[in-house]
């Protein structure tokens, strides 16, 4: 049997509307999906694919602009000049307007998309079947991979876009797929996506991958960006993991401590600084009243040494040792907090959002904090002139 | 601290103005008030000091070192301030808040009553009377209301709306993108359907064109073959014409052949100068004929005018000898009408005289009423003048009624007297007119005697109609006479041209015969009409010989049998090509489906041309739909919606969190400014019994609506000196935590006219023992300052 090489991957969400990232930063990111995209397109032609499998969620078809369809569309061409055919499965992320703009884009001639919502076969190679269906909301409680029936020889590939049961960390459930009905199915190669990570889902000789995403959508995903490479023989089906580039991507929890949390963060966010680096720092522990408005300051002090900066606070405000045992201490900030954590533990309180009262705890301390900051600086400022007049 | 000196320009008046202050209490006078209003931004010492261009102050601070504190403005009209000491020369940090000033405020001179039956003194806002931690909880409820704001700038729930209708819009922005994209897609289905479909319409209308094309074709070859035959069967029917037309030209040939007269006799001038001559000969001798009766009649005519001119000769002679003439027939009418006249006036004067003799009969008339009336009358006087006695009857001759009638009677007797007078008169002129009429009548008698013989003698006895009548009848008979001379003139001329006429005609004749017969000599007839009688016979011939021939030339049409049997062989051959031409052009499949094929041909045309404006239509759409499509950015407004999304969250939750934080600040507030105010309360009671040494007397302060109104306690009568000291002492109480290491110098602004300027000069001088003032006040308030205060007076 010769050799059969096949690019796996899904999930690059085209023209998604990254959220995650600043205004300013958006439309670069936005780019570089597309630049990952045209890579992957550049890797197939160059290692010879035979195929380039799409396990869903190419595009999304919301927010994708025409300008990023022609791109897709001229990568398929670039596809068909290298004689390599390309298999799409509808993911979630298209079933927005009947799949019109991924009809689209996949309407070169090598491109085939499983638009039927029933296992369907395109036979792109002599002996080499691809088995593919559209799981929408009608199919995505079945287990689908129960259904197919595969028959005559050759190689059998299967494309789905749905869960794999027991992935970790996948919660919703599309088309679900158990590994029994894997190993029974028949299929050489099941190509799966959904999932935004690679996760090998093989049981026995049934070979089982999710590609993931060949990029990073927000801070979601960790660590480097993979497409797979596949190749199918006598002797069995081997996958290899292919590094996409991309921008670094990093989420970090940054503990800190009450008495030197600001010191502690400012810090971390030094050693992490890079101009490339798009950085979620997701702070824990507790701060002080004084640095209620930490994670805002901290943002804005290190926006400029990262390509994009988040700092997400999960800290909680801690007030030990009072200063008083009065309820109705002279220390405004204090007071506030015992306030607060009055409101707090007042069983008839009114119904609140979650996570409001810790956030206006924050606020006001804040605001009290700004005032005595404005106030102590003042004061530092009348006490340097009084320093100098001691020193004349 | 103690202010030393104060320098500082007026920005208003560009002045600049030096003051020295003195420890203790010092009473400044300004009468310009811009000057008043620099003075106190001067002391103030804020960051920007309105109204001035620079200032200087020289301070000692409580360790007796010297401050010199300078504000310059640079050319963009900011401030700077330095602060140096004058000593060393170096620059030191500016001393915050070096100055305590204010304005003691006079809008409330009047008191205002409260609800509780209180005078109020004064009312602030409650974050400007607090002390610092709770005027800490008033900024912070400001921040939170700033974030409250920021998350919504109006009601929430207005807010919530603009934010669901601006996501709205993003999200229906997105939509219409897409909407035109099926729109787009759709269209460019359409117009590739329509391409198709236009290319399939123009294939098969090509190949019904080709198909109708090559039937008209073999039509043409056809009619082309039909023109051939026709061609060829006419010249088959030319050449037997032809063979009998020669045959018939053969015959008519003999025959004239064998016709006399072939050698020129009977040339067509020949033939007509013949006629002629005969015809001519013919019609002199009519001629001649005709001479001769006119000669004839010309001889009668003018022996009978010779006999009639001797008749009218014979009758004027007899007219002559009556003598009548013209000049006498005038003279005898005019004598006519003389008479006539003189009848008519002869008649009229008859007629006056019978009128005269009329009227002289009546004269004895008019005698008799003269002598008539005189006698009544004179009687009637006479019986007036007579006395009564006289009277034969003495009643009548008394009474009135007698003299009355008396001289009625006098009165009608000499009317009747003077009408008879002058009726006499009258008749005496008529007579002597009669007299006159009477001679004038016997004139014209003699006259008409003499006219009447005169008459007779001109007439010779004749009546003046009978004398006309003759002279007209002379006058006819002599017109006659010269017509009739004239008429035989004419009739001699015209029996001398007769006789020249046929004289021509004779000699005419002559020459015609002569002509004739020698013609008839050379041509061997014997007389003109056997000669013409050959000439119509050879004509005859000869014009059937010239009609076959010219029959036989219109057959043959220019050519020659030959000619035309070659071409007839050369018909043949183009016909049999024309033949394996359209055979070769037949098409079983297209015979007999000419009409649908043209019917189809229509059809399609007819749906090509509807399909190619719809083709447009389409393009144009879909330029229009790619236009509006390229001014969305779908990517943009799909990450804008959801970014909106994401700050409507946050904002929501920023704004839970924000009212919820303010909530708990208000609390605190609200929990700790009646302690705060009754601290300032109590403060400023103990610096108004300092300053005014009332004992009794204090301060109380109440919370009202964010507002904190003070109130005079335990005196007796509250003037309004009082409450001035009450006012000056709750602004000190104020500002007083404010000192911290030194005692700064207070400056009060009191411009208003004051009733009673000592109690409050009494007080600041009392403050003046703590720290140094400086009162900013009116010119009024300078007579009532003591020897030991310092006075300083600004113009």
């Amino acid at each position: 049997m010769r050799l059969l090489k096949i690019l796996h991957t899904s999930d690059i969400h085209l023209d998604h509307v990254l959220t995650d990232y600043g205004r300013d930063c958006r439309n670069v990111r936005r780019a570089e999906l597309v630049s990952a995209f045209d890579f992957l397109v550049d890797e197939a032609v160059r290692q010879a694919a035979d195929i380039m499998l799409i396990a869903g969620d190419l595009l999304s078809a919301r927010s994708i602009s025409d300008s990023t369809a022609s791109a897709v569309r001229e990568g398929f061409r670039r596809l068909a000049q290298a004689s390599i055919f390309a298999a799409v499965v509808p993911g979630e992320a298209e079933e927005v307007h009947s799949l019109a703009m991924l009809r689209q884009v996949c309407s070169e001639p090598n491109v085939h998309l499983f638009s039927g919502e029933e296992w369907s076969r395109v036979s792109p190679l002599a002996g080499v079947s691809v088995w593919g269906l559209r799981t929408t909301s009608r199919n995505s409680t079945t287990n689908a991979l129960g259904n197919l029936v595969i028959e005559g020889p050759g190689i059998h590939i299967g494309l789905m876009h749905s869960t794999f049961a027991g992935t970790p960390g996948l919660d919703s459930s599309i088309s679900p797929i158990v590994p029994a009905e894997l190993s029974q199915s028949g299929l050489d190669y099941l190509a799966l996506g959904h999932y935004h990570n690679m996760v090998n889902n093989s049981v026995g000789r049934a070979t089982c991958w999710y590609s993931g995403s060949p990029v990073h959508l927000g801070f979601d995903t960790r660590g480097e960006r993979h497409a797979l490479i596949v190749t199918v023989r006598e002797d069995g089906v081997r996958v290899y993991p292919m590094k996409v580039p991309g921008r670094p991507h990093r989420v970090v929890n940054i503990e800190v401590s009450a008495a030197r949390a600001r010191e502690q963060l400012y810090a971390r966010l030094a050693r992490l600084a890079g101009s490339e680096l798009c950085l979620r720092a997701e702070i824990e522990g507790e701060v002080g009243p004084d640095d209620a408005g930490l994670a805002g300051q901290a943002e804005q002090d290190f926006r400029s040494r990262f390509f994009h900066l988040t700092v997400a606070d999960h800290t909680t405000v801690s007030y030990p040792p009072w200063r008083s045992s009065d309820s109705r201490s002279r220390h405004l900030d204090e007071a506030f907090f015992r306030e607060a954590a009055r409101l707090a533990a007042e069983s008839g309180a009114p119904r609140r959002l979650p996570g409001v009262i810790d956030r206006a705890l924050k606020l006001g301390l804040g605001a009290l904090g700004e005032v005595d900051t404005l106030a102590r600086r003042e004061t530092v400022v009348q006490g340097q002139g009084q320093a100098a007049g001691d020193r004349r | 601290m103690l202010v030393e000196r104060l320098s500082f320009k007026v920005k208003a008046r560009r002045r600049a103005i030096d003051a020295d202050l003195a420890p203790g209490l010092s009473v400044v006078s300004v009468s310009d008030p811009a000057v008043a209003r620099a003075f106190m931004s001067a002391l103030r010492w804020t960051d920007d000091c309105g109204g001035v261009f620079w200032a200087e102050l020289a301070l000692v601070d409580g360790s007796g070192s010297r401050i010199a504190l300078a504000l310059e403005r640079g050319a963009d009209g900011r401030a700077a301030t330095r602060a140096t000491d004058p000593s060393a020369g170096a620059l030191i940090s500016t001393p915050r808040q070096p100055i305590m000033a204010f304005a003691l405020s006079a809008n409330d001179d009047a008191p205002r009553p409260h609800p509780d039956g209180r005078e109020a003194v004064l009312s602030l806002p409650l974050a400007s009377v607090l002390p610092a931690a709770e005027t800490r909880l008033c900024t912070a409820i400001a921040a939170m209301d700033d974030v409250i704001v920021a998350a919504c700038t109006e009601g929430a729930e207005d807010c919530d709306a603009g934010r669901l209708v601006h996501r709205a819009q993003l999200e229906a922005r997105v939509d219409q993108a897409h909407s035109l994209r099926a729109r787009r897609a759709a269209l460019e289905s359409r117009l590739s359907w329509l391409v198709e479909r236009v290319n399939f319409i123009d294939s098969r209308l090509s190949c019904i064109e080709s198909s109708l094309i090559a039937c008209v074709e073999r039509d043409d070859i056809q009619d082309y073959i039909e023109r051939l035959k026709g061609l060829l069967r006419e010249c088959g029917q030319r050449l037997s014409s032809a063979k009998a037309a020669r045959e018939m030209l053969e015959a008519a040939l003999s025959r004239r052949a064998a016709c006399p007269g072939d050698d020129g006799a009977f040339e067509p001038s020949v033939a007509a100068e013949v006629r002629s001559l005969d015809g001519s000969l013919r019609d002199l001798e009519r001629k001649a004929q005709d001479c001769e009766a006119r000669l004839s009649r010309a001889a009668a005519w003018a022996a009978q005018l010779k006999i009639e001119q001797a008749l009218v000769h014979d009758k004027i002679r007899k007219t002559n000898s009556r003598r009548c003439s013209e000049h006498a027939a005038s003279q005898a009418r005019s004598l006519t009408a003389v008479i006539s006249d003189r009848e008519k006036a002869l008649d009229s004067v008859a007629s006056h005289i019978a009128s005269a003799d009329r009227v002289l009969m009546q004269r004895k008339v008019a005698e008799r009423l003269t002598i008539g009336g005189a006698a009544v009358a004179a009687l009637s006087l006479g019986a007036i003048m007579l006395p009564p006695s006289v009277w034969p009857l003495p009643t009548v001759a008394a009474s009135g009624t007698g003299v009355s009638i008396l001289l009625a009677l006098l009165a009608a007797g000499l009317l009747s007297a003077v009408y008879g007078i002058r009726r006499g008169v009258e008749i005496e002129g008529r007579a002597a007119a009669r007299a006159a009429l009477v001679e004038e009548r016997a004139a014209l008698v003699r006259q008409l005697a003499w006219n009447r013989q005169q008459l007779s003698s001109l007439l010779g006895g004749r009546t003046l109609e009978e004398y006309v009548d003759d002279l007209n009848e002379r006058r006819r008979l002599e017109q006659r006479r010269n017509a009739m001379a004239d008429e035989m003139k004419e009739a001699l001329a015209d029996s001398t041209r007769l006789h020249n006429a046929a004289d021509l005609v004779r000699v005419s004749a002559v020459r015609a015969r002569e002509r004739l017969t020698e013609i008839l000599r050379r041509t061997g007839f014997a007389s003109a009409s056997s000669y013409l009688d050959a000439y119509e016979r050879y004509r005859r011939l000869d014009w059937a010989f010239q009609d076959a021939r010219a029959r036989l030339e219109s057959i043959l049409g220019g050519l020659t049998e030959a000619a035309i049997e070659m071409d007839m062989e050369l018909a043949a051959e183009e016909i049999a090509q024309a033949e394996a031409n359209r055979d070769a052009l037949c098409d079983t499949r297209v015979d007999g489906r000419l009409g649908e094929l043209s019917e189809e041909y229509a059809l399609k045309a007819a749906e090509r041309e509807r399909l190619t404006s719809e083709l447009a239509s389409c393009s144009a759409e879909i330029e229009t739909t790619e236009s509006e499509l390229g001014a969305i950015d779908v990517w943009e407004a799909a990450s804008d919606a959801a970014e909106a999304a994401i700050a409507d969250e946050r904002a929501a939750l920023d704004r839970a969190a924000a009212a919820c934080a303010r909530e708990l600040l208000q609390d605190m507030l609200d929990e700790r400014a009646p302690e705060a105010s009754a601290r300032l309360a109590e403060s400023a009671s103990e610096i108004f019994r300092f300053i005014t040494e009332a004992r009794d007397t204090s301060v109380a302060c109440t919370l009202e609506e964010g507002q904190a109104i003070f109130f005079l306690e335990g005196a007796r009568k509250a003037d309004e000196c009082m409450r001035l000291q009450a006012r000056l002492a709750i602004e000190l109480a104020i500002r007083e935590p404010a000192d911290r290491h030194d005692v700064a110098p207070l400056v009060v602004e009191h411009l208003a006219p004051i009733a009673n300027p000592g109690g409050l000069l009494a007080a600041l001088r009392r403050v003046s023992l703590t720290r140094q003032v400086v009162l900013l006040a009116s010119a009024g308030v300078l007579p009532e300052c003591a020897p030991t205060d310092h006075k300083i007076s600004i113009a």
